[in-house]
């Protein structure tokens, strides 16, 4: 178990020294072998990472790679926040006490926002905010695999469904003002993500092919 | 580029360990065991002077078969200059002349 840990530990002090530090992360592993050898191998590993963590903000793609974590994790709350709306009834599931299974079931109290003539309209944009909900969810991991094809192209479907449920809160007459938070969020996304991406552009502008960075 | 800063401690000591035997490849575990300095401070340290110039470092072959290429650092000529102004500045003599 020690040994998983620090060989963990050591993977992740590898990983955060990147391409810029790479004798240095083969250095502490040739090192970390003899290290299991003296039986003391989370101490080091431990070690390894604190050194690499402290060296990461003096650079660069370290500075890069700890702004788009804080990215990464600044964007979960926010998919919380409308996880709980979502449960909340939010803004287009007229759960109500029922719960989901109760509105499945076609009982359950309404909720005020959809009258009869419009409640058809549940089921799909129920659908549709929780495809929204999964689309911010992946958008962090995404950023920090720094996968820049896959954030545009989730980075539009999360567009086109916030605009598809900006149209029908339109259509239906319904209270724009739910809608704050899914624009709020979808703006906030949008702009961190192409901060990041242009970034990186400048960052690694000069980067051989072959590497992460490129 | 070297520092015009005072070193650390920790420096001082990495400093001397390696100044004992200039010509000396090392191993940064055997330094740890010798300079006491735990792998989250010697490792910085080893980075920062080597971006200085105070010390090289070198791939060498491993002893045990299957093991991986392992970093040895010394002192460079401008390290062992600082090791040298650093204990001519706590007032020790203990070097010897070794060309670099």
């Amino acid at each position: 178990m020690t040994a998983k840990l620090a060989c963990a530990v050591m993977a992740l002090a590898q990983a955060c020294l990147g391409d810029r530090r790479r004798d240095w992360a083969l250095a502490m592993h040739a090192e970390f072998e003899v290290a299991i050898d003296d039986g003391r191998p989370l101490a080091f590993a431990f070690g390894c990472l604190r050194g690499a963590l402290h060296d990461m903000p003096k650079h660069a793609d370290g500075r890069f790679t700890l702004t788009s974590h804080a990215v990464a994790l600044g964007l979960l709350p926010i998919v919380a926040l409308l996880v709980v709306g979502t449960g909340a009834g939010f803004p287009f599931l007229p759960s109500g006490h029922a719960g989901i299974s109760g509105w499945l079931a076609g009982s359950g109290e309404h909720s005020p926002l959809l009258t009869p003539w419009n409640r058809g309209f549940a089921p799909p944009l129920a659908i549709l905010i929780w495809g929204l909900i999964a689309g911010h969810l992946l958008m962090p991991w995404f950023i920090l695999e720094r996968d820049w094809a896959r954030v545009g192209t989730l980075a539009r479907i999360n567009s086109a469904a916030t605009v598809t449920l900006l149209l029908f809160t339109t259509v239906l007459f319904l209270d724009m003002a739910f809608l704050l938070l899914p624009m709020a969020a979808l703006a906030i996304e949008l702009a961190a993500s192409w901060c990041l991406f242009r970034w990186q552009a400048d960052l690694f502008a000069g980067a051989p092919p072959g590497t992460s960075a490129a | 580029m070297a520092t015009n800063r005072r070193p650390s401690k920790q420096m001082i000591r990495l400093l001397d360990a390696l100044s004992a035997s200039p010509r000396e490849w090392r191993h940064g575990y055997d330094i740890m065991k010798e300079t006491g300095l735990l792998s989250g401070t010697l490792y910085p340290l080893l980075m920062r002077m080597t971006d200085q110039g105070l010390v090289e470092a070198e791939w060498r072959e491993p002893a045990q078969p299957g093991r991986p290429p392992r970093h040895a650092y010394r002192l460079t000529a401008q390290g062992l200059a600082l090791a040298r102004e650093t204990v001519g500045g706590r007032g020790l003599s203990g070097f010897k002349e070794v060309p670099v």
